[in-house]
């Protein structure tokens, strides 16, 4: 069930109508619990078995490394739970891929290997690398003692299942959702309204902007094997840009809307990147769950900064290869996770030598200049994330030199120019404008009725400017 | 670097603290008015509801065809069977039965849907089949397979159908009318859409309002070059049905037969330029006549009954939507006649 779907209207109806019905709260929490189930059932049934066996494994776990005080204990506890949790995700996600590359290294060392199918064609379960990194959380929150073990099943049941945020995040960490299980909840009249707000303007940043407005223009110039013209590769990387951030961010408004509307608080997952002065700034802008994910149980178990810099580089590539790895099992995104480990060590160095000191960067031309720079550093890193193939990406990147396979002919019309760039334009003012406060600050300060104008517009191009509806993009990781 | 976790400000409840029912009934108020005043213009300018044709609406309706205890007419073919049936009609006249339109716009067979439901032991309903000599060539048969083996997910099916449901009551979600698509227009021309003179319903069925067309010689003269052009392609002396051919119709026939249900093959009205290229190519003694002798179903061809061959086609191939309840009045009179429909 796509959150912009008839289905899933009808069904968030039924779910808020139980939920705001007087029954008694254990009874409520049973209700969202059997309908993230069904939520999640409604994409592949057999696929709700890994959900609770994933769920199961780290409730024992987890309860008893809370009733054992042995290290060696806890410690084999916690690799059950990693070694459970991330065999699973490794088997759905870089099995056929592992057993590709196995053949092609057979093939190097002069050995024939026939595996016993061409692929095994597993089918990855929805949602498994969001739920996979959250139950985690928990069970390494729980080892190093941050939290407690749950007392309530039910509690942390839903808090692995809980649909707003099931398949593509936010990723929710356990300190920050199960004290909410503890006290009835209702969402007040202003987390409802707020709610119903963020759900509609994440479905528009989905619906008008990303299907409606960015990605006819990128799929028509991302087809492969076909040559494009130096401008259509332009317009058609920036559109993705545009694409990736309305479309992802766009869900995760939804949820977070849905959430609230429930009366749950779950955290936000974007603020304003487009705005981004530096790789770290874009980082610490997007996809936050994720990155704050990986910088507590990465980035600093593997020493942090607290290193020499070589260990620092090598901390920073490392976190960042597994963001890309993370995305998906392909060159293309280990490429991408490691020109931001990249990018992120060279800043470190900039930052630290005279020249990133000057005073110049702090001044408004200096804060364009890295803006430009950075926007188009992020640009050109996404083309791995969209192309198909590493040579796919190669033609785009020579393609946007005026090099390589090119075209004169024009695949896209002036009206695709504009459905791109007067939108981007217009997102990327609208970061600059908010990016030192959050969207809830900024509505805050706007009067009401500017705001119910707002709403007005984003709900009347909803129904008049729809684009044809495309399953999210990060449903795929 | 990244942000700690020690950020965890970012999670705490801050919805704004405002008038949210009065904002939201204002923003409801504003956008009801602006959807309204933009479908009130749209109507104005002629513009009426148009269903766009998708093979999840078709999905949707061939779903429901063992629906209503087999009692159910299935309708397939080409844009004909979609044009010239007029569904509320057949329903008035046949109390008891539900229609399902699964006709195809296109030059393509609906034989290979008839033999898929031939083979579904849950129908047990009534299949009329409009096909023109061509379609009935067997290399043709299976022509309308990607509708009648795609897989299409459940809830795909459900929301195209709602969407479609929405559409057939506003004229505003014309995917013609949808904003992105009248900006493009207007930049590359400076104009608003004109109204089409057909339409489709959510129902699939086609209707044409002829009195709307502007120029309908030249979509006469289109149409038929366009089967000109076709038909040279082949050039046939005989319909090339052979026995195995003829025996592997009617036992699905026979099959649906037995389940209770019966099977007409109808050949729907063509006139003008249209009607003297198909005889031309394809003259119906040698052709539809022949046909209509071996295989083992009732047959209807609208030049054989006078209630059916008095109706012509304003653009050739198709009845205006003025005329389609009256012929399809006079058809079912003559389906009943040859007992098609089961009391």
């Amino acid at each position: 069930m796509l959150f912009n779907s008839f289905d899933f209207v009808f069904f968030f109806a039924a779910v808020l109508l139980v939920h705001l019905l007087p029954l008694p709260w254990a009874l409520r929490k049973f209700n969202l619990l059997a309908a993230s189930y069904l939520f999640y059932m409604s994409w592949n049934p057999p696929f709700v078995a890994l959900l609770l066996f994933s769920t199961l494994v780290d409730w024992f776990a987890a309860k008893a490394m809370g009733r054992s005080e042995d290290p060696l204990t806890r410690k084999f506890l916690l690799l059950l739970s990693l070694c459970t949790n991330l065999g699973i995700l490794g088997f759905f996600k870089y099995a056929d891929t592992a057993l590709q590359y196995f053949a092609e290294a057979m093939q190097l060392l002069g050995t024939t290997y026939h595996p016993p199918a061409q692929q095994w064609n597993i089918v990855l379960p929805l949602g498994i690398s969001f739920y996979t990194f959250q139950t985690l959380s928990y069970t390494i929150d729980v080892y190093r003692r941050k939290i407690e073990a749950w007392q309530s099943f039910l509690d942390f049941a839903l808090f692995v299942s809980f649909f707003p945020q099931l398949i593509a995040g936010p990723i929710v960490r356990a300190g920050q959702f199960l004290p909410q299980c503890t006290e009835p909840k209702r969402p007040s009249i202003h987390q409802f309204g707020w709610g119903l707000s963020l759900i509609v303007l994440g479905m528009f940043l989905k619906i008008v902007l990303a299907d409606g407005l960015f990605a006819p223009t990128v799929n028509e110039v991302y087809v492969m094997g076909r040559p494009v013209s130096t401008g259509n590769a332009w317009v058609g990387m920036l559109g993705f840009v545009g694409q990736l951030y309305c479309d992802f961010a766009g869900y995760s408004t939804c949820a977070v809307g849905l959430a609230l509307c429930l009366g749950f608080v779950i955290p936000a997952n974007f603020r304003f990147p487009l705005a981004m002065l530096s790789v770290s700034d874009f980082w610490s802008r997007w996809h936050m769950t994720l990155s704050r994910w990986l910088h507590d149980y990465l980035f600093l178990p593997l020493g942090g900064y607290r290193r020499r810099r070589p260990r620092v580089a090598f901390n920073l590539i490392v976190t960042m290869v597994l963001c890309g790895w993370w995305h998906g099992p392909t060159f293309n995104f280990l490429l991408f996770g490691l020109l931001n480990g990249i990018y992120l060590v060279v800043q470190l160095r900039l930052r630290r030598s005279p020249v990133g000191r000057h005073q110049f960067w702090k001044t408004a031309p200096g804060k364009a200049v890295l803006w430009a720079f950075c926007f188009n550093l992020l640009a050109w890193t996404l083309v791995f994330f969209r192309a198909s193939t590493f040579e796919h990406a190669v033609t785009i990147f020579q393609t946007l030199c005026g090099l390589g396979p090119s075209t004169t002919y024009s695949y896209l019309s002036d009206a695709d120019f504009l459905f791109v760039l007067i939108p981007l334009e217009s997102i990327v003012i609208i970061h600059w404008l908010l990016r030192e406060t959050t969207v809830e600050e900024a509505i805050s300060r706007c009067p009401m009725w500017l705001w119910a104008i707002c709403l007005s517009m984003m709900l009347t191009a909803i129904l008049l400017v729809p684009g044809e509806p495309a399953e999210y993009v990060y449903f795929q990781f | 670097m990244f942000t700690s976790s020690s950020d965890a400000a970012s999670w705490q409840d801050r919805s704004p603290r405002k008038a949210w029912v009065m904002g939201w009934l204002c923003a409801f108020v504003l956008t009801s008015a602006v959807v309204g005043g933009v479908e009130a213009f749209w109507r104005i300018q002629g513009f009426q509801p148009d269903v766009p044709d998708t093979r999840e609406l078709w999905s949707f309706w061939k779903d429901r065809v063992n629906h209503n205890r087999g009692r159910t007419i299935v309708l397939m073919g080409t844009s004909r069977m979609k044009a010239d049936i007029d569904l509320q009609t057949v329903q008035d006249r046949l109390p008891g039965f539900a229609v399902v339109q699964l006709a195809i716009i296109g030059d393509e067979s609906p034989i290979g849907l008839l033999q898929q439901f031939s083979r579904d032991d849950n129908f047990h309903g009534v299949v009329l089949c409009g096909v023109v000599a061509p379609l009935l060539e067997p290399s043709r048969w299976n022509d309308q397979r990607d509708y009648y083996e795609q897989q299409l997910a459940a809830g795909r099916v459900r929301d195209v159908a709602c969407r479609s449901f929405l559409q057939n009551q506003f004229a505003s979600l014309n995917p013609k009318l949808s904003g992105k698509t009248l900006l493009v227009r207007w930049l590359n021309s400076g104009q608003l859409p004109e109204p089409d003179f057909k339409h489709q319903t959510f129902r699939r069925s086609l209707c044409y309002d002829f009195s709307r067309a502007s120029d309908l010689q030249s979509i006469r003269t289109r149409r038929a070059s366009q089967y000109r052009e076709l038909y040279a392609a082949a050039n046939p002396s005989a319909l090339s049905l052979r026995n195995e051919d003829y025996r592997e119709l009617n036992e699905a026939v026979q099959r649906i037969r037995s389940r209770g249900g019966e099977v007409a093959f109808v050949r729907l009205p063509s006139s003008g330029d249209r009607w003297e290229l198909e005889e031309e190519r394809y003259p119906k003694s040698e052709f539809w006549d022949r046909f209509s002798s071996k295989v083992d179903a009732v047959s209807v061809h609208f030049q054989n009954v006078p209630a059916l061959a008095r109706f012509g086609c304003t653009d050739d191939s198709h009845l205006g939507s003025d005329e389609t309840v009256a012929f399809t009045a006079a058809l079912i009179d003559e389906l009943r006649r040859l007992e098609v429909f089961a009391p």
